[in-house]
């Protein structure tokens, strides 16, 4: 049996931030990386992903008639910034959803191309463990957690992130199946990207905000690395099931900034209007951005039946790759 | 009887001979993509070209002069002669106080002027550029010239091979190899906008600057 994708839901904070909200405002106007963007939204100090997670799993249980209590096996998360440092945050959801799981996993690794990997790692519970039904959460919530504080907000990649959520119900059925998944682990650049609070450790008091950098240094090899991984990475998955680029009807990649989308709808060919990405309106949206991406399109029925859609992406600065390939029956 | 080493004798050659042209169509379709990945184009090697509206000679005389470097390169500046005849120290200032010794090797005749390059140190120089100037006349019946500036993936640019006499803490040039083919292009343009803004105006080749 297949792991199928019965149904996504997508899920944004409402407080929508422009771009005068940032500093920097020449490097933002003149590097690209920094560009592109003109709204995005971030999760509010009090709001916890765990909320956002419950009520997009609420909307989608009542769209589907679930039983909440029978029809939920398994709840896996990746949260980009955890509710809590120690706990985790998919028990939390259970009990928001009043729902009674055999098994949770809050994961927090393959940032960017963790939607993947959650349905990946749910088809082998679906095959070991007898699991039939299960939600996967994402959340994204380094826009506000992170760059929406009063000094981190200063610098030009903070108008980057966005926050966004997405659920997604899958079911071990042939209904709408995954095709094909390739992925790859990189831990030799696992260090390339990391948080910094300026001398100190995040769990260490301290006065500054902090933020995520890259490894300035290495920015020509970390570009490098994601141009060939990704399309690497599709070009795998179609030769699995044996089909060309050209048979992809729409890609669906995270969308770290427009110099990336760009390259990855190039490297495979495809014209601009079968890339769908939300780039300018929701920002970077990290791992939330496949399936949000996803479900917004599914809804606005750009994405029609019998569509081949290809997702694909990495993660960090390229520390994990893979591509999936899906028809919209 | 076949000469040892004879085409004939060699494997893996594709001719005439034997190699059907209805089998070299298949191979050159196969061959052919409809786009190819930066790293195969740019991967080893990092060659680029531009047309220059501007005589062959005027661009040879510009491009030979060291001090032309200081006008239409990104970051090399403050030229001092050294001792050696030839040889010129200078900043790098795409790299944090980081020195740059080079030296311009050129042929008129052959219209080629090479730029021997190294950071830090001036006794092997290893970042080698090369430039082969063409009259755009021949190529393309058109005025000017033609540039073809090409650079190769020397070993060292994997890791500093005098780690000992680098600043602390400045990356290392190689690391930025996979933007050469980005860094030349604009190089490569400032050099276009300097020669055909002189040439249309009737002004001296230059270079302007000397120090």
């Amino acid at each position: 049996m297949s792991i199928s994708l019965i149904d996504i839901e997508e899920l944004l904070p409402e407080t929508i931030i422009y771009n005068d909200y940032f500093g920097e405002e020449e490097i933002r106007r003149t590097n690209r990386m920094f560009s592109g963007t003109n709204e995005r939204r971030h999760i509010g100090r009090n709001e916890y992903a765990s909320d956002y997670i419950a009520l997009a799993s609420q909307r989608l249980a009542q769209r589907l008639n679930l039983n909440i209590v029978s029809d939920i096996d398994m709840i896996v998360t990746n949260v980009s910034v955890p509710d809590e440092p120690f706990t985790g945050c998919g028990a939390v959801v259970g009990k928001k959803l009043g729902a009674k799981p055999k098994w949770i996993l809050d994961l927090h690794n393959t940032g960017c191309i963790s939607f993947l990997y959650l349905v990946d790692l749910v088809h082998a519970y679906m095959l070991t463990k007898n699991v039939k039904h299960a939600l996967i959460c994402v959340a994204q919530t380094a826009g506000g957690r992170i760059f929406g504080q009063e000094d981190t907000r200063q610098i030009a990649q903070a108008a980057i992130p966005g926050d966004g959520f997405a659920v997604a119900y899958v079911t071990n059925s042939d209904d709408r199946p995954f095709l094909s998944f390739e992925f790859e682990n990189y831990p030799d650049f696992s260090e390339d990207m990391k948080t910094s609070f300026k001398g100190r450790h995040w769990w260490e008091s301290r006065e500054s905000s902090g933020s995520i950098d890259f490894d300035e240094n290495k920015s020509a090899m970390i570009i490098a690395r994601g141009n060939r991984a990704v399309p690497k990475m599709i070009k795998k998955v179609c030769q699995n099931i044996e089909l060309n680029f050209s048979q992809i009807d729409y890609l669906i990649t995270n969308q770290p900034n427009i110099n990336f989308l760009r390259n990855w709808r190039e490297a495979i060919s495809l014209p601009q209007e079968k890339q769908l990405q939300t780039f300018d309106k929701y920002a970077n949206l990290f791992g939330a951005a496949i399936p949000i991406n996803l479900a917004t399109y599914v809804k606005n029925e750009t994405i029609k039946p019998g569509d081949l859609i290809c997702l694909a992406g990495f993660s960090h600065a390229c520390d994990y790759s893979g591509a999936s390939l899906i028809r919209w029956t | 009887m076949l000469k040892h080493g004879s085409v004939e004798n060699l494997e893996g050659l594709r001719r005439i001979e034997n190699t059907s042209k209805n089998q070299m169509g298949g191979l050159m379709a196969d061959i052919t993509h409809a786009v190819y990945p930066h790293d195969q184009i740019y991967g080893d090697y990092c060659p680029i070209q531009a047309h220059i509206n501007c005589p062959p000679d005027k661009v040879f005389e510009y491009m030979s002069n060291p001090y032309s470097l200081l006008e239409w390169t990104y970051s090399m500046r403050k030229f001092e002669k050294t001792k050696t005849e030839g040889l010129f120290f200078g900043k790098d200032r795409i790299g944090d106080n980081t020195d740059i010794y080079f030296k311009v090797v050129s042929n008129q005749k052959a219209l080629t002027v090479d730029y021997h390059c190294a950071w830090d140190q001036g006794d092997e120089l290893w970042m080698i550029y090369l430039n082969r100037i063409v009259p755009a006349e021949t190529v393309l019946k058109k005025q000017g010239s033609i540039v073809f500036w090409q650079n190769c993936r020397h070993q060292y640019y994997e890791s500093n091979p005098f780690p000992e006499i680098a600043p602390k803490g400045r990356p290392w040039v190689g690391q930025f190899w996979d933007f050469f083919y980005a860094g030349h292009m604009v190089e490569l343009d400032n050099l276009k906008n300097i020669l055909e803004y002189r040439h249309l105006n009737n002004l001296p080749i230059g270079p302007y600057l000397n120090e």
